[in-house]
């Protein structure tokens, strides 16, 4: 026997007293979080969020909580938040969900019955959003949410839920428009996508706005998210407009399946007149990974820091959120970062707005928010959604992201069509 | 079933299992399954009791932890007395779950959240659930239980992974699966709670009854000698899937009530693999093949890594890397496979248990002498069966 005979004694012992350690510590830390509350003469004004800091969406849940930590801190430094004669300063109390839906949902349900925080700001992820907007509506509570665009969350009637983000119908729209806007639009279009909800949402969106505008769908192929071979699809695209290469073809998915779908297509010697997806173009990976075969992809964006808006705001403009967040947190922002400053800035309007902090009369202000932010237009629709702002289409262009649709916001004009593989 | 008769503990399914306790000859461990019955009643009437403190965060943490109670308790069906490592039993809760919220869809007539929505709807899918669970266990289980040890957990759990594929793919109760059922009042969610502990109670039951039955027998005989069973003359084959069967239709309706319960969730959500594995370390915890084994090991397990939630909230961050409340998981994970394979409930038994009459440790009757003697046999216990 190796293990000698004290240790054999003792291990269990010590693992036992470890594990009892670890359950009061734990039982201790959670028993010692204290409620929000107004203290002396400071006002405070208690923002609860339960979002994915660790587990599979933990990138994006930090970065939209890196956006809520941004305003917080502008919004403290100007001052706090002015209701009538009172001035509240703004604190967030955060948990982690762990990127579990049920996890959201219960640590939401503490912050609004045990915290008592006065308004929630939204999770991350369209599962965890479907089940903290119920609670939000069960207690009357308004929720704004930065990072859920799927129909399904705003499609329940609810009336204390708000999203900032341009609704899923938008994303291969806004592409489609800008091509359809070149001086010799594409004759036909092909479509594919990933079998996941938000990709189909939006595949279907694109398919029936085509549709309605007289653009013949020649393609419409589904595969399964993560696919690592798409030979097989991109074969039936390569024939799929009578024969030809259809002039526009559109990718809804994810990063990886958007690589995979230029790689293949180099190889099969696929060349319509442009390439788009709704995922992919806009992370560095995907302009590093390509090289010169990611120049001249179009994709779609929420929110990009070149974009020429104009607000009212705390920012002002995108290039000025742009270099305060850099300030703060030392690297670029994301659009979730965007997204989730934005959802916290419709509050704050709304507060404003109501002069008062009563949830029944800030959510009636919400509904009636229309306000220009570096983020672009925020006004919500009687669901909840934030239908006015436009989304963007960019293009790589000499492995840079130039806006280049709608005209007004644009920074470069769109190259189409696009050349072909090899002459990028 | 026929119940029968046992006059000794050692026959008992709900006895230790391990070499340290194989030597116990007791009067008082022959109605061990009495306490453990009463010890269950107990437990879960204090649950039953948590939503009159008037805490709705209370009553929301139990509601889950008494979920995790449910699908412990029928996975010991399948993993602590029949000892088959089932590692895919998610797949009944997700099917259970599925089943309520295409039952929904099929009556989309939702005009506004608060109006009255039609309870049958939620008792087909449950009913469905059930029916869809069980014939589904039984048509897996038949090929997969001819499977042994490890080749089982992999068969069970790729079939997890396939039916939640298949979910997607076919887009079943909304586009990739993106299940939204109707919005649940406020006033349901004492509904719920006491749906999970009803389900509770009817496991505790059903456990208690294995722990005394001819099938319940049958089950431990195949966990400790399969063979020897089959030689016997027990149709091994049919009481497999039938424990199998057994485990699935609880889960089935825990995921049923979920589903409504939740308000939404994705593939993902209920399916994932993480509710199998706390299934099974919850159940190891407290003791596989006990009755109280599964409802203990899931309040502590379930009720600690809701507070770590909480403790955790402003990302804890060591070196760079984040630690959130699934490293809980993880070291829990670790000390019961290193420390406490036989669970909690079997260290408790193996402290009160009388020792032999003029056997190891010539002691007095003393409390002192009792528990020192109490604690030396937990040592030995744990030294035999841990590391």
């Amino acid at each position: 026997m190796t293990v000698s005979r004290t240790t054999r004694r003792f291990f269990p012992w010590l693992t036992t007293a470890a594990m009892i350690a670890v359950l009061l510590l734990a039982a201790c830390g959670g028993s010692s979080s204290s409620g929000s509350g107004s203290s002396g003469s400071t006002q405070t004004l208690t923002f609860g969020s339960a979002l994915s800091l660790t587990g599979s969406t933990a990138t994006e849940g930090n970065l939209t909580k890196e956006g809520y930590e941004l305003w917080k801190a502008k919004v403290n430094a100007a001052g706090g938040i002015k209701v009538g004669n009172t001035t509240y300063k703004v604190d967030i109390k955060y948990y982690d969900d762990k990127s579990d839906p049920t996890t959201s949902k219960q640590l939401t349900q503490q912050l609004v019955t045990s915290d008592k925080v006065n308004f929630l700001l939204g999770p991350y992820g369209t599962p965890a959003t479907l089940q903290d907007e119920a609670i939000a509506e069960q207690y009357q509570i308004p929720m704004v949410e930065p990072n859920g665009a799927s129909l399904q969350i705003f499609s329940k009637g609810y009336k204390y839920i708000f999203g900032v983000l341009s609704p899923a119908t938008e994303y291969a729209k806004i592409m489609v428009k800008a091509a359809m806007a070149q001086p010799t639009p594409p004759a036909n279009i092909a479509i594919i996508y990933a079998d996941d909800a938000f990709s189909q949402d939006v595949a279907k969106a694109a398919q029936a706005y085509a549709q309605s505008i007289n653009l013949p769908v020649v393609a419409f192929i589904k595969y399964a998210a993560n696919a690592t071979d798409l030979t097989s699809v991109l074969n039936q695209v390569k024939t799929a407009a009578g024969g030809n290469v259809p002039d526009f073809v559109l990718g809804s998915g994810h990063t990886n399946e958007a690589e995979t779908t230029i790689k293949t297509a180099k190889q099969l010697g696929i060349n319509p007149k442009l390439w788009g997806f709704t995922v992919g173009p806009s992370t560095p990976d995907f302009i590093s990974t390509l090289g010169a075969d990611a120049n001249d992809v179009i994709g779609s964006s929420q929110w990009d820091s070149d974009l020429k808006y104009t607000g009212t705001d705390l920012f002002g403009t995108p290039a000025a959120y742009t270099q305060q967040y850099v300030a703060m947190f030392g690297h670029q922002p994301a659009y979730q970062s965007a997204d989730g400053t934005a959802a916290a800035l419709a509050f704050q309007y709304a507060i404003q707005a109501a002069g008062s902090i009563d949830p029944a009369k800030v959510r009636d202000a919400l509904a009636n928010l229309d306000v220009q932010t570096f983020f672009g237009e925020i006004k919500f629709d009687s669901t909840g959604i934030n239908t006015t702002k436009p989304m963007v289409t960019f293009q790589i262009q000499n492995g840079k992201l130039y806006t280049v649709y709608p005209a007004n916001v644009a920074s470069a004009t769109m190259t189409y069509p696009t050349p072909p593989f090899g002459s990028r | 079933m026929p119940r029968e008769t046992s006059s000794t503990a050692s026959n008992s399914p709900v006895a230790g299992s391990g070499p340290a306790s194989g030597d116990a000859t007791t009067t008082r461990a022959g109605r061990g399954w009495l306490w453990s019955l009463l010890g269950g009643l107990v437990i879960l009437g204090g649950i039953a009791a948590i939503p009159t403190l008037g805490s709705d965060t209370l009553t929301s943490n139990w509601t889950i932890i008494t979920m995790y109670i449910v699908l412990a308790q029928s996975w010991n069906f399948i993993g602590g007395f029949t000892g088959y490592s089932a590692f895919g039993n998610v797949t009944f809760f997700g099917i259970g779950a599925y089943a309520v919220a295409v039952s929904f869809l099929s009556n989309p007539k939702v005009i506004s959240p608060y109006d009255p929505q039609r309870p049958q709807q939620f008792f087909i899918g449950l009913l469905a659930g059930v029916v869809i669970s069980a014939i589904f266990a039984f048509l897996i289980g038949l090929p997969t239980l001819r499977l042994k040890g490890h080749y089982f957990a992999i068969a069970t759990l790729g079939t997890s992974v396939a039916v939640e594929e298949i979910v997607t793919q076919r887009d079943v109760a909304g586009s990739g699966g993106l299940a939204s059922p109707p919005f649940p009042p406020l006033s349901l969610h004492i509904a719920f709670y006491y749906g999970f502990v009803a389900l509770a109670l009817v496991c505790l039951l059903l456990t208690t009854w294995l722990a005394r039955s001819k099938f319940g027998y049958a089950l431990v005989a195949i966990r400790e000698n399969e063979q020897a069973a089959q030689t016997l003359g027990i149709a091994t084959t049919w009481y497999k899937v039938g424990a199998y069967v057994l485990s699935a239709i609880p889960t089935a309706i825990a995921g049923g009530i979920y589903a409504y319960y939740s308000s939404g969730f994705e593939p993902a959500t209920v399916f994932t693999s993480s509710i199998s594995v706390t299934m099974v370390l919850v159940t190891f915890l407290g003791g596989s093949g006990t009755v109280l084994g599964p409802i203990i090991g899931a309040i502590i397990f379930e009720y600690a890594s809701q507070q770590f939630a909480l403790s955790s909230g402003q990302a804890t961050s060591v070196f760079g890397y984040h630690f959130g409340s699934d490293t809980l998981l993880g070291v829990a994970i670790i000390i019961v496979a290193i420390a406490l394979p036989q669970g909690l409930v079997r260290v408790v038994q193996e402290f009160t248990r009388r020792p032999v009459a003029g056997g190891a440790g010539a002691s007095g009757n003393s409390r002192a002498n009792q528990f020192v003697e109490g604690v030396r046999r937990v040592r030995k216990f744990i030294a035999a069966n841990g590391i």
